[in-house]
């Protein structure tokens, strides 16, 4: 651990909170889309974040993010005149929560927000550190 | 203290304030290219040649194997690694970033240090008087 | 840097007390002024071999901190002036000794 630990444990969590906003826009880009030429229909997915290995080696990540797929039972849309509506005139879309990824992508930009500030603040406070005796 | 040792300090600073600037260079590069086609970022690989020299450079008795190290260490340039799951290659303009202030303040540490090594030093040879 | 020049220089100064202490109608010291000399000397030439270490690790990119090498290189330089400063008085007072009419 070297005094640049603070400056990489800030970076990992502005990358996962990166990640985060990415996954959010490909819900929402996705929230409308329809199944693929093979019947598969998009899963939305999260970013879960689990804690690094340890605290003290600075090369591993303080945040681990993981991309997971939730299944969850499509979302049945009335759509008669769609081409591929089905018998009872009904399409399958992904089960995309508009509110819930609002949601995320609020916390997203204020996370990173939050980890550019405890960057800035570590910046600082080595500045701090080289006036040790300066006149 | 005996002053083939300081020397190694001196060369030692010398050396990673060179890998600093050198280092600057290419971050600034990384973001010039940050939209260009097929680029990948670059990185210099400066303290891990370094660690291998390390418990000599740390060792205040081993000047001469200590110089000789320190005139091997040329920093190599070196190709970032595919990122993590879900992540698109190339530049990352806030990554990139980061590793611009942390080099900055790493260079402004050296540079502060070295101030006082040479005050040390000044006031050894004006005898305290100034 | 080599403290050894000081360090006699010190050594120099310390037989000169020790020589006018032990002129017959003044009683020998009893805390030595040359042994708190000798210990500042090499408590002095430890700061500065911390410090430069410290100065060293920074360089390898493996300190913990910013502040304590810096406070490290600090307390060496001032450990180093006062001891410049005590040795700057003893040559002088030694040298008013050299000059004193008998």
């Amino acid at each position: 651990m070297n005094y640049f630990s603070a400056f990489e444990i800030s970076a990992s969590g502005m990358a996962f909170e990166r990640l985060r906003l990415d996954v959010t826009a490909m819900n929402l880009a996705n929230a409308n889309s329809v199944r693929d030429a093979q019947g598969n229909l998009y899963q939305p997915v999260r970013v879960v974040g689990k804690a690094g290995r340890s605290f003290g080696n600075y090369l591993q990540q303080a945040v681990v993010p993981h991309i997971v797929a939730a299944a969850q039972a499509p979302r049945l849309v009335h759509e008669p005149n769609h081409p591929l509506a089905d018998a009872q005139g009904f399409i399958a879309m992904p089960n995309v929560n508009p509110v819930d990824e609002m949601l995320n992508l609020v916390t997203a930009v204020r996370g990173y927000e939050a980890n550019v500030r405890a960057m800035n603040a570590a910046r600082t406070m080595a500045l701090r550190a080289l006036e040790i005796g300066a006149r | 203290m005996d002053s083939g040792a300081e020397a190694v300090t001196s060369q030692l600073v010398r050396l990673a304030l060179d890998a600093a600037s050198m280092r600057h260079r290419l971050i600034a590069g990384n973001i010039a290219n940050a939209h260009s086609e097929g680029f990948r970022p670059r990185r210099l690989d400066f303290e891990r040649q370094l660690a291998g020299a390390r418990e000599v450079l740390l060792d205040r008795t081993q000047v001469a194997s200590s110089s000789r190290a320190l005139s091997a260490v040329r920093p190599t340039l070196a190709y970032d690694n595919v990122g993590p799951v879900g992540e698109r290659q190339g530049v990352r303009v806030d990554e990139q970033m980061a590793l611009l202030a942390m080099n900055t303040l790493h260079y402004q540490a050296l540079t502060t240090a070295l101030n006082k090594k040479i005050a040390i030093l000044a006031a050894a040879i004006s005898g305290g008087g100034r | 840097m080599s403290i050894e020049v000081i360090a006699a220089t010190g050594a120099v100064a310390g037989k000169a007390l020790s020589a006018a202490g032990a002129l017959p109608s003044r009683p020998a010291p009893e805390a030595s002024f040359e042994t708190w000399l000798v210990q500042q000397f090499s408590a002095t030439n430890a700061k500065l071999v911390e410090a430069d270490q410290g100065v060293r690790r920074l360089a390898l990119g493996e300190a913990d901190n910013l502040h304590q090498v810096m406070i490290a290189l600090e307390e060496a330089k001032l450990q180093f002036e006062l001891v410049v400063q005590v040795r700057n008085r003893l040559v002088e007072a030694y040298q008013d000794i050299l000059r004193m009419r008998i």
